[in-house]
């Protein structure tokens, strides 16, 4: 990433950052109460907007893509704090993300600006990955010691 | 790592998404109130009359009128120099320092607070890790970057 030490160190940190601070905000506000309403729906058939969100828009599969984003949004974010499997986790969490933003803009809702914001987070953990501070270097860095 | 390490130009690449949120607030929220501030400066008008000046000055803050200009500057032409990668850690920082204040706003307004966070963290997130190769800051001053 960078040649000086102290620099590194402050991509890093930068990384830390928007990892912990996208994963947990997400599952916190988001993901812990669609993780709730999917249970309810599964458990007592108790209805739940979202798959009525996804059936207006004309999403295939609707149910099974509001269990995706609700897993998406709850645990895979939860994993991208961690830094744990991060590139794939960002992967599912930047195509969730994508498609929430053009579906909050063909419906007009003003949530798109918040999906967009997130969209951009995990594409750009994606693409650098986790940096240092997460357990998938931790684990890189132990594969390399004991080979 | 599952996908593999990141290759440098893959970790620049991230730094040049990272730094698109800079165009994004740009052209969704900083060019309005900076043609705003323009109109008004145009107009003779007092700043510290402008509305968002009389939210800042309801806050408690001091100096509304220099508070407005910093809010409107923070999410155009800085936002516009994170885009470039231009001064982007000082001006992603002065950002970030805007963007915890309509936090703090929103809360005591009941307001959304989730836009001004996440804007937060994508620009206190851009202060730490420099704007990467892809950037104006690149060009000018290879070795630092």
């Amino acid at each position: 990433m960078n040649s000086r030490p102290s620099a590194e160190r402050l991509t890093n940190s930068g990384l830390l950052l928007l990892r912990i601070g996208s994963g947990l905000s997400l599952a916190l506000l988001f993901g812990l109460p669609k993780l709730s309403a999917a249970a309810a729906y599964l458990h007592t058939g108790q209805p739940w907007p979202f798959v009525d969100f996804n059936r207006k828009l004309g999403i295939p599969a609707p149910v099974l893509i509001a269990y995706y984003q609700s897993l998406n949004e709850s645990l895979v974010a939860l994993v991208v704090a961690c830094g744990y499997y991060t590139r794939v986790a960002a992967l599912s969490l930047a195509i969730g993300f994508a498609a929430a933003t053009l579906c909050s803009l063909k419906v007009g809702e003003p949530s798109w600006l918040a999906a967009a914001c997130y969209c951009l987070m995990f594409a750009t953990i994606l693409l650098t990955g986790p940096g240092r501070f997460s357990i998938d270097h931790l684990l890189k860095s132990r594969s390399k010691q004991n080979p | 790592m599952a996908l593999g390490g990141p290759s440098r130009t893959s970790v620049d690449t991230g730094l040049l998404i990272l730094r698109s949120s800079g165009l994004f607030l740009l052209l969704t929220f900083g060019w309005q109130k900076l043609f705003r501030l323009v109109q008004l400066i145009y107009a003779g008008e007092s700043l510290s009359s402008a509305g968002l000046a009389l939210l800042i000055r309801d806050a408690g803050i001091p100096a509304p009128a220099l508070g407005y200009v910093y809010v409107t500057l923070s999410e155009s032409i800085l936002a516009l120099l994170i885009a470039l990668g231009l001064f982007t850690r000082l001006s992603a920082a002065c950002a970030a320092l805007r963007m915890a204040g309509a936090f703090y706003f929103s809360l005591r307004v009941g307001e959304e607070p989730l836009r001004a966070a996440l804007y937060l963290l994508l620009f206190g997130a851009l202060a730490l890790t420099g704007p990467g190769r892809f950037s104006l800051d690149h060009l000018r001053r290879p070795a630092a970057i």
